[in-house]
């Protein structure tokens, strides 16, 4: 096993590796629902 | 302590006992609910290291059982993947922190529903709002928002989102853009930082009206219940016909004139069995959505609306299962399962009482949408926010997900928070209790997580 290819993924890396405009990352929140008491 | 200057000292490294794994796809998921990072997928030589970790071992005694799988790896290699787990909060260097705390902090994103009428061109069998031909007058709208940036001002919110709700919000369309513009304009004054979003049945979104929104950079959040028949059972005209045809034309609409929208689903008993559909035509059409369970409330004469709870499971797996198979590039995982949210862990399941507000079309105030009749004050109170405080139905005050008994010792507890407080209100008579929905939140929690290290490995390795 070649440990050096060690790697791990997270919603951060996703971001900056997608091109996803901040609009459509927005609107998955639920909008029609009462907000969450989180910041 | 920093990081780096930690592993310097530390001999140790430890998992937290919160992290729940899981292997998808031959990748290892692990996700600590108390983290705000989300989701952590590790590759497999990654997962190996990982799995050292026993909260026994030193970090010296992982490298010499890493070094005899892999003769060439360095102890600098290990403590660089070490260093990379304890950033993502999936393991610590400090034996004494041993959880992660987060505290109560005071919010800084007030969300308001506009009320803007009570007229709706629809007579979905569900609503929870009693219609009449009352609208809010041009002087109302005008006190309200300015009173509500005012009070945001007063109370440090830093943001504020504006729903404009009804009855349907763009039967007073003009009105509409008045309330953005003024708005924008004293939010601008006030250094607070202020969006909007449409609440709509989408029957008016023409080209002309999405056209508007787009150019006023609104946000929108169309309701579909299902494709054909299943909308139609639910989401009507007063004359009892069909809407799906003319919402399904709104959304052709707004998607051609480049308008940010999501779709939000009520899942009932009457379309629980076409959610997997319709997910799958939504996919398709590459527009995001959510998926609400209907809340029962007073205005509703239609009974058993709840779709059962092994119903819902059966139904919402399928639709997973779609998912799951080609998830798309943004994350749908905040909208999968009703008000579970695994944006940040939280102490509530709504900000009712915190940072959510009420605005009715004649200036009277409420706590929730569900408690429209329940006024709580009016926009001449002095301190909107203090009303809301106030206003607060929950009880005892201040419950939080910790007041709830039997979610003690729950892994989910703070991403679920026991769930819709009026709903479990309603039906267990008590707020002190876990959702109705418990069963289908803890059954469901595991398959939108596995939903998502799908997404972040489709997207994040290259496969």
């Amino acid at each position: 096993m070649d440990l050096k290819k060690a790697k791990i993924i997270s919603k951060e890396d996703i971001q900056k590796k997608i091109d996803l405009d901040n609009d459509k990352e927005y609107i998955i929140d639920n909008d029609c629902a009462c907000e969450t008491d989180s910041q | 302590m920093p990081i780096f200057k930690m592993i310097l000292k530390s001999k140790e490294i430890y998992i937290y006992k919160n992290n729940y794994i899981d292997w998808v796809e031959g990748y290892l998921l692990v996700y600590n609910p108390l983290s705000t990072k989300g989701i952590i997928i590790l590759n497999k030589e990654a997962a190996f290291l990982y799995k050292l970790i026993n909260n026994r071992r030193t970090i010296k005694e992982i490298f010499l059982i890493a070094k005899k799988k892999d003769p060439n790896i360095k102890y600098t290699d290990i403590i660089n993947i070490l260093k990379n787990f304890v950033y993502s909060e999936i393991a610590y260097f400090d034996k004494t922190k041993n959880k992660l705390n987060f505290l109560f902090k005071k919010p800084i994103h007030l969300g308001v529903w506009f009320h803007l009428t009570n007229q709706c061109n629809l007579r979905c069998t569900y609503c929870y709002v009693w219609k009449t031909n009352d609208k809010m007058s041009k002087e109302i709208a005008q006190e309200s928002i300015k009173k509500i940036i005012e009070s945001a001002k007063k109370n440090n919110f830093k943001k504020i989102t504006i729903k404009f709700s009804g009855g349907e919000s763009l039967l007073v369309f003009s009105q509409l853009l008045e309330i953005v513009s003024l708005g924008r304009k004293l939010a601008k004054k006030a250094k607070i930082e202020i969006d909007f979003v449409i609440l709509t049945n989408g029957i008016l979104l023409t080209k002309e009206i999405s056209k508007k929104i787009k150019k006023e950079n609104l946000k929108v959040s169309v309701s579909l219940d299902g494709i054909g028949k299943y909308n139609d059972a639910q989401r009507i005209f007063s004359n009892g016909k069909g809407t799906f045809k003319y919402i399904e034309r709104g959304i052709k609409n707004l998607q051609q004139t480049g308008v940010s929208f999501n779709v939000s689903i009520t899942i009932t008993s009457k379309n629980i069995e076409n959610i997997p559909n319709l997910t799958k035509y939504l996919l398709k059409k590459n527009i995001p959505f959510v998926f609400n369970f209907y809340r029962e409330n007073p205005f509703v004469e239609e009974k058993n609306l709840e779709g059962e709870n092994k119903k819902l499971i059966k139904f919402l797996k399928k639709a997973y299962k779609i998912i799951y198979k080609n998830p798309p590039p943004y994350s749908l995982i905040n909208g999968l399962l009703d008000r579970v949210s695994f944006k940040k862990p939280h102490f509530n399941c709504c900000g009712v009482g915190i940072n959510y507000l009420i605005v009715r079309h004649d200036g009277k105030l409420a706590s929730c949408q569900m408690t429209l009749e329940r006024s709580i004050g009016s926009i001449n109170n002095k301190d909107l926010i203090k009303t809301m405080k106030e206003g607060n139905f929950v009880r005892p005050k201040n419950l939080t997900v910790e007041g709830k008994t039997p979610c003690n010792t729950c892994q989910w507890k703070y991403i679920c928070c026991g769930g819709c407080p009026l709903l479990t209100f309603r039906q267990k008579g008590k707020y002190t209790v876990n959702s109705p929905y418990c069963t289908v939140y803890k059954a469901l929690i595991p398959e939108v997580l596995r939903i998502e290290a799908k997404r972040l490995i489709k997207y994040g390795f290259d496969n």
